[in-house]
């Protein structure tokens, strides 16, 4: 549950603090199966840039989708993994690879320990014999004394060989037993969250330091609509929405005549407020449509306060006709349509086919957290039902499992995998089977 | 006592400094693989005149300069701003890398902090951030008059970096 909330902030605070970037690159599966398996390959074996010991496979950084995107394009282009390695390597160095190729510099990386071990049996090989010729010599010259003996006695060569065939030959043991030789390498996850950690802290730490100084310019000129602005942005990433609120008030203050500064104030004061949408966000909104009748974002907020309200009804409305009025190219269409479909759908019992479509899952990002689990944990009671009935839908299977892993439902995940495995096709249950593995240890790890 | 017997302790000390230096490292420098070679071929829309192409041609004039990525959207951009001015002030030609952005954006950004660069490229889709192997922005990549790439800084520019490694650079005529 702690992880799901976790990443739902960390999605949110990315999306807010990356939010003026342009448009984030097609992440979508490839059409070809054997290609998205092909190029999947290649993803798990290459190191994100942003999160390090996070594969570019389960990373959400902006900069995985671009490789993600770049290693899909280079898969249909007809490159083979080596070539599309050989890409990253050009670019970023044997750094990026799980699986250092063999190299002039990855030497002692991968045959040291034979070195080091080999370097050991020669020492002890050499000074074994030293002592016994050494032995030779004194009880040839003179008496030993009782002291001489047991401190002179060595190891035959023989013996030392040995040992050392042994300890290899037990390491060879141990490797097999609990190594797996194709799975890269990944340094264990606690250490690198404190790390990261204390960088977050360091960057929180940066970024107060710079809304310090811009809130001491602001005291002193408070007209500055640069500023503001500024303060907008700032506060946002830190997701401060009072703050964001009253920089819009002040630029609504400076700008009389523009509506979109009262609804910019009316959408933080309802984030601030998780989602609800309060009396006062209410009465700026209302101030925003005395500019600018008719405004799409204060009917969308009306909708969703008659809903707050319990007014299934009179929200669906609101959001009708304003649907109604829209334009098919206006952005807010798709999110404004499915979270109709969603009040719909609650008043009538659940349909058969219920997807997740990536409108819905931008609806959900705009939720309150509470809002947004409640919604999930729906989605995903539906979701299985319908494929209780249809089981040999294996991707179907696997987007529950991801699903109720995101909400913290192992067991069900554990659970929803297995069903998968049934159907699974060859191409599949390598997957399969690694994600199971995964979450055993994510079980283990959870009292 | 034989010179010998000291191998294992040498051996024991030569690993403990590998081990010390290793643990001082910072795992999060991504290394640079592109140092030492020459520039990736691009060409990307000038920020002012998208109809010119800012090319990896127009880095080979026989002058050193930096190339610096930055966005409007990055926050530590704004920290080494001040830092960029100031080269370009005492003459340093700087050209920019504008990565995912949007012009109008950008722009803005340009005029409230002031425009240290000589030249800037517009990389909308971030392919050509990419192929000069950055992890992120700000960096800042010091490219000799052939277009061979001297030094990468990685994140925002600092006073150290700059006179350390940067001004050398350029000063020397990149030879």
């Amino acid at each position: 549950m702690r992880t799901a909330l976790r990443y739902g902030m960390a999605m949110l605070v990315a999306l807010i603090v990356v939010g003026t970037a342009s448009a984030a690159p097609v992440d979508e599966p490839l059409p070809d199966p054997a290609q998205e398996a092909v190029a999947r390959a290649i993803m798990e074996d290459v190191r994100c840039l942003v999160c390090q010991n996070q594969a570019i496979s389960d990373s959400n950084a902006d900069m995985a989708q671009d490789l993600r995107a770049i290693i899909r394009e280079q898969v249909v282009a007809g490159n083979g993994p080596d070539e599309v390695r050989a890409f990253l390597q050009e670019r970023y160095g044997d750094w990026v690879l799980f699986d250092p190729p063999f190299s002039m510099r990855t030497f002692l990386l991968w045959y040291g320990p034979f070195i080091f071990l080999g370097a050991g049996a020669l020492g002890m090989y050499w000074s074994a014999r030293h002592r016994q010729t050494e032995k030779a010599g004194v009880s040839d010259s003179a008496p030993r004394s009782k002291k001489s003996i047991t401190s002179v006695r060595a190891p035959s060569p023989m013996m030392i060989v040995a040992f050392a065939c042994g300890l290899l030959l037990l390491a060879i043991v141990m490797y097999v037993q609990l190594g797996q030789w194709n799975v890269a390498d990944r340094p264990a996850a606690g250490g690198s969250t404190t790390d990261q950690d204390s960088e977050m802290a360091a960057r929180q730490q940066e970024l107060q330091n710079l809304m310090a100084a811009l809130r001491a310019r602001l005291e002193s000129d408070p007209d500055s609509e640069e500023g503001w602005q500024h303060m907008v942005r700032l506060a946002s990433g830190f997701s401060d929405y009072g703050a964001v609120a009253q920089a819009y008030g002040e630029l609504a203050r400076l700008n009389p005549g523009e509506a979109q500064y009262l609804i910019g104030q009316t959408e933080a004061l309802i984030r601030r407020a998780r989602g609800m949408v309060t009396p006062a966000a209410r009465l700026v909104m209302h101030q925003a449509a005395e500019l600018e009748p008719g405004h799409p974002a204060v009917r969308y907020y009306e909708g969703l306060w008659q809903l707050q309200q319990g007014d299934e009804l009179a929200a669906l409305d609101v959001w009708q006709a304003l649907l109604d009025d829209s334009e098919e190219s206006d952005p807010w269409v798709p999110q404004l349509r499915s979270e109709v479909a969603k009040v719909k759908a609650r008043r009538a019992p659940p349909a058969a086919g219920v997807e997740i479509s990536p409108e819905t899952m931008a609806q959900v990002s705009s939720m309150s957290q509470e809002e947004q689990l409640a919604f999930i944990e729906s989605m995903v009671a539906r979701l299985r039902e319908r494929l209780e009935s249809t089981p040999e839908d294996v991707e179907g299977w696997l987007r529950l499992a991801r699903a109720e892993e995101q909400i913290g439902h192992i067991p069900d995940a554990v659970d929803a995998l297995t069903r998968a495995r049934e159907f699974a096709g060859p191409d599949r249950t390598s997957f399969i089977a690694s994600e199971l593995r995964r979450l055993q240890v994510l079980m283990d790890s959870q009292p | 006592m034989r010179p010998l017997y000291f191998v294992p302790l040498l051996a024991f000390v030569a690993l403990a400094v590998f081990f010390m230096v290793g643990l001082g490292l910072n795992p999060k420098v991504v290394p640079s693989a592109r140092v030492g070679k020459p520039l990736p071929s691009f060409s990307m829309p000038e920020l002012y005149d998208e109809t010119t192409i800012l090319s990896d041609d127009d880095l080979r004039d026989g002058r050193v300069k930096l190339l610096n990525v930055f966005a409007e959207w990055c926050v530590p951009c704004r920290v080494e701003h001040p830092l960029l001015m100031a080269l370009a002030e005492r003459g340093t030609v700087i050209y920019g890398l504008n990565y995912k952005d949007e012009a109008p954006h950008a722009k803005r950004f340009l005029a409230e902090l002031g425009n240290p660069y000589t030249r800037i490229g517009q990389d909308k889709e971030g392919r050509t951030g990419i192929d000069f192997g950055i992890s992120g922005v700000p960096e800042t990549f010091v490219v000799d008059g052939e277009g061979r790439i001297l030094y990468q800084h990685i994140g925002p520019l600092n006073r150290e970096a700059i006179l350390e490694n940067i001004l050398p650079l350029l000063e020397s005529g990149g030879s």
